[in-house]
């Protein structure tokens, strides 16, 4: 089963992704970027979906510091903003998702991310 | 401010005008004031590059802009700033269009060498302005946050639609519920608009991008009308392809929703360095009385039932007017609408 990591500032939408995800994939969940850097680093994932809006280290300052680390992930980040494109720019992530989700959508979007992945 | 009072700059290509606004702006007693005049609108966007001001008199006709165009590029290139709109009598409409698209106020030439009068109308200028700026920093601020409980909201229904049978209860009540949740979403997503807006925060993602194709994909989408489609192929210019799309649903959900059940026509042309789209239904046509106040924000025509904010044409004006180009509006009762976007092409020309 392939393993996604979630990061999100709000633990309601944590536990509610984990409720729509983990019929299918292995789920765990971190409530900060840096929380999710140190799990990153102990453990292996396939995937992480990560929020843009966050106190500390927002999304786009996570991608960065993974690189640092040298942390290869795909990553797909989640806004409420429609200008996601725009404050995204500079970094490289796998997409972006929109919030309030869409579970068809979010889910093809992981599958194409997780499909494209070096078996 | 700075010590040496407020700093104004007098937009103003006649030497006359100018020498008498700042006149009556050095006789004032209570404020002191500090004046730069512009005599282009290029001088004066120069200006506000180079140092910051508290307020601006603009005066629209000047040697390089006229009309409305001239607040328009003012107010992009310094969105938070007060103006003062400096009109003749044979222009005071157009000052009043100009208030209306976002301009603090308006006066007459010729009748500001009162003592205080035009010191107090700049003094006002900047505070309207400021509590403009509040008011959309407050919506912009509360819908954010609004965002985040509908999404986990949102997620739940979801989770429960599926889990629950085919045809169940349960599924429909879900089904209802997330209709709703997403007709709550849509009406967030104006307001947290509305305050980017107003705010001169839209931030505009340029691609190239075909209109012709963009519209076909937007009225594919849309089954409840016949919508005709007419266009150019391609039409191509680098605009917001997601704000572009804005602007088409929210003019064909008009067209939809008053058209009275006829075909609508969309029309798409490319002359020059222009594109053309044209969206045309043959409903029941806006009030003459409502007509002038269409693209104005929380707007709605009572009597044609519309419901809502009011905010689907005001967003798209804004977003027609970031891109620089224009809409307008032709119509008639019982006959319908028709709404026309220009639209420069930018560098893709």
């Amino acid at each position: 089963m392939k393993r996604i990591l979630v990061v999100d500032d709000h633990p309601a939408i944590l536990s509610g992704l984990r409720s729509v995800l983990e019929p299918r994939y292995a789920v765990a969940t971190a409530l900060n970027a840096f929380q999710a850097l140190r799990l990153l680093e102990s453990e292996d994932f396939d995937l992480v979906l990560v929020d843009l809006l966050m106190p500390g280290l927002d999304g786009v300052g996570f991608v960065r510091a993974a690189e640092d680390r040298r942390i290869g992930i795909p990553v797909l980040l989640m806004s409420a903003s429609r200008n996601v494109a725009v404050h995204a720019k500079g970094v490289r992530v796998a997409g972006v998702v929109r919030k309030p989700f869409d579970l068809d959508e979010l889910e093809a979007t992981i599958e194409r991310v997780l499909g494209s992945l070096p078996a | 401010m700075s010590d040496k009072g407020l700093k104004v700059l007098i937009v103003e290509d006649s030497a006359s005008d100018a020498f008498l606004l700042e006149q009556a702006l050095s006789g004032g007693r209570s404020w002191r004031f500090e004046t730069l005049r512009a005599e282009r609108l290029s001088d004066a966007l120069e200006a506000l590059r180079r140092e910051a001001f508290d307020v601006v008199l603009l005066d629209l006709t000047l040697p390089d802009s006229r009309g409305l165009e001239s607040f328009a590029r003012l107010r992009r290139e310094a969105p938070a700033l007060p103006v003062v709109i400096l009109s003749s009598n044979a222009d005071e409409r157009l000052a009043l269009q100009a208030v209306q698209a976002g301009a603090q106020d308006y006066l007459m030439k010729g009748q500001v060498h009162g003592p205080d009068v035009l010191a107090r109308s700049v003094r006002h200028a900047i505070e309207r302005r400021r509590a403009d700026l509040s008011r959309d920093e407050a919506l912009s601020i509360a819908s954010h946050e609004i965002k985040t409980p509908l999404t986990g909201l949102l997620l739940e229904l979801q989770g429960i639609r599926r889990e629950a049978d085919a045809g169940s209860v349960l599924r429909s009540r879900a089904e209802r519920g997330l209709a709703e949740g997403r007709a709550l979403e849509q009406l967030v997503d104006e307001l947290l608009d509305i305050g980017r807006l107003a705010a001169g925060r839209l931030v505009l993602d340029r691609r190239l991008l075909d209109l012709a194709a963009l519209v076909r994909e937007v009225v594919r989408s849309r089954l409840e009308t016949e919508i005709r489609v007419a266009a150019d192929n391609p039409v191509v210019g680098r605009w917001d392809p997601l704000r572009l799309r804005q602007v088409l649903v929210n003019l064909l959900s008009n067209a939809v929703k008053y058209g009275g059940g006829k075909p609508v026509d969309v029309e798409v042309s490319g002359p020059d360095g222009l594109a053309l789209l044209r969206v045309r239904d043959r409903g029941i046509g806006i009030s003459p009385e409502f007509l002038h106040r269409v693209f104005l924000p929380f707007e709605r025509d009572v009597h044609a039932g519309g419901d809502g904010l009011g905010l689907g044409l005001y967003i798209a004006r804004s977003i027609v007017e970031a891109h620089g180009g224009s809409i307008a509006v032709e119509s008639r009762r019982d006959a319908g609408s028709i709404f026309t976007v220009r639209l420069p092409k930018g560098e893709a020309a």
